[in-house]
């Protein structure tokens, strides 16, 4: 029997190493926009602040990872460079990954978002008006987006958004996402928001009913994995250097001890996002000034999906 | 009473386009059950918590994530001569680790168990293997289990081949 115990052991050193090994990394790229500017010439609304740092930091820092990056930005006074985040530069960048081995691709964006008929939607350049009018048909939407990747043929996509309202594309799939579009609610005296970590359940047992409903009713889903620094119903908010979701996402290398879960000198998309979460709730969400509305507050929101994927390595 | 320890194997069934790659992690699992008959069948309900480790990386990057579940099943139990083989059928309650994504499924898990140690004239230690099968609306898990079990028999139970009672 000795032969058999070798066996045994053996398959268990080769299953623990494999478990925790990682693979040499794949072709990655990255495909980052970035939209400070809607209308040239103007100082604040509809203009965004930060949104060119964000886009910039995380292409630095995926550059650093070996990423492929492409990064478009629209942060200047001239509407052809500017054009480069335009709704149609991004279908094509996407459409453009068809005619290469693009591997792993990571979305990200940083820029207004927006909510319409329970629907969301991404704003890039071009889709504000000069009198501030949302133009439906330059927005776009999360089926938009899915389908450009899919169309081209791209199998391992994570989508990173840090704009409003980015929660509505985020699919549960097989799952209930016990998060609620809004998370911050007030208290009892109406004067103050709280936090109060509103998930949809108290208890585990108290999720049986829907998941059993959401079980029956499963059809498909994407298998895109896609953290949205919002709900569907929340605003995503900038403060500092960077937006307050995308801190926490350049954060994430930094403090290996916390976000690095599984200790595998890997930070992978759900590492990213409940790192994000607690960032997020712990220093926006319940900081020392009290918010004065409820839409203050928010919390990311990650796809159901039964994958996750590898993004960077700590440092 | 009963431990597992064992592997589990898992690959997505959902996306028709696309070519998933299964993958292998490891799986704990701590149960209570009870055993009602003590004829050629019997009835046996088993409930208890489940842990499903997230599965090693695949060359693309991507990985099956873990997750912790609650289980009830119930199922027929055969005895043939030394050994007890059953067939669970139940429900886990599952949470992904480290989300708030909560999700359900049915599974299925044959099984088998043979005394091996007598403990006092009520108690023994069984061991056996399981083979869960997990059927989930969005992937596919199967596994193997070593089972360790300590069971009550209500009346003298002794097992010869599992050792004398002192």
């Amino acid at each position: 029997m000795k032969w058999l115990r070798f066996v045994a052991l053996a398959s268990m050193v080769i299953l623990v190493l494999s478990a925790c090994a990682i693979p040499e990394e794949p072709t990655r790229t990255a495909l980052v926009f970035g939209v400070a500017t809607y209308r040239e010439g103007i100082i604040g609304y509809p203009n965004l602040s930060l949104t060119d740092d964000d886009a910039e930091d995380m292409a630095t820092m995926l550059k650093a990872q070996s990423w492929d990056v492409s990064e478009a930005i629209a942060n200047t006074n001239d509407p052809s460079l500017n054009s480069v985040a335009s709704k149609a530069a991004i279908k094509n960048a996407i459409t453009d990954l068809q005619s290469t081995n693009a591997g792993l691709v990571l979305f990200y964006y940083s820029g207004h978002g927006f909510e319409y008929g329970n629907e969301s939607f991404l704003c890039p350049y071009g889709s504000i008006t000069t009198g501030n009018q949302l133009l439906l048909d330059q927005m776009i939407s999360k089926n938009e987006l899915y389908a450009w990747f899919e169309n081209a043929g791209i199998e391992d996509v994570v989508i990173i958004l840090d704009s409003c309202n980015s929660g509505g594309f985020v699919e549960a799939g097989a799952t209930i996402d016990s998060i609620p579009p809004v998370f911050g609610k007030y208290d009892e005296t109406g004067e103050y928001y709280i936090t109060d970590g509103a998930v949809a359940y108290s208890w585990f047992v108290d999720s049986l009913t829907d998941t059993v409903k959401s079980f029956i009713s499963y059809s498909n889903s994407s298998p895109f994995v896609v953290i949205s620094a919002a709900g569907a119903g929340e605003a995503s908010w900038e403060g500092g250097n960077n937006g307050i979701f995308t801190a926490a996402i350049l954060a994430s290398q930094e403090k290996t001890s916390t976000a690095d879960c599984d200790g595998n000198g890997y930070i992978d998309t759900t590492e990213l996002f409940i790192f994000c979460a607690e960032a997020i709730n712990a220093g926006w969400n319940t900081r020392g000034t009290i918010p004065t509305s409820n839409w203050d507050v928010f919390f990311p929101h990650l796809s159901g999906t039964a994958r996750e994927y590898a993004l960077w390595a700590t440092k | 009473m009963a431990v597992t320890g064992g592997l589990a194997v898992t690959a997505e069934t959902d996306y028709d386009s696309f070519i998933t790659v299964p993958a292998t992690s490891a799986s704990a699992s701590v149960q209570a059950g009870l055993v009602i008959g003590d004829g050629l069948w019997s009835a046996m309900i088993q409930g208890g918590q489940s842990y499903q480790a997230s599965t090693a990386f695949t060359t693309e990057w991507y990985r099956y994530r873990g997750f912790y579940s609650l289980n009830l099943a119930a199922g027929p139990r055969l005895r043939f001569r030394y050994l007890d083989a059953y067939l669970l059928g139940g429900g886990m309650l599952a949470r992904y680790d480290l989300s708030f994504s909560y999700f359900f499924f049915p599974y299925l898990e044959p099984g088998y168990c043979l005394p091996i140690i007598n403990l006092g004239d009520h108690f023994t230690i069984e061991l056996g293997l399981a083979a869960p099968v997990y059927l989930r609306a969005d992937s596919f898990s199967a596994g193997l289990r070593a089972v360790a079990t300590v069971s009550y028999n209500e009346d003298k139970t002794q097992f010869l081949w599992a050792g004398k009672n002192r």
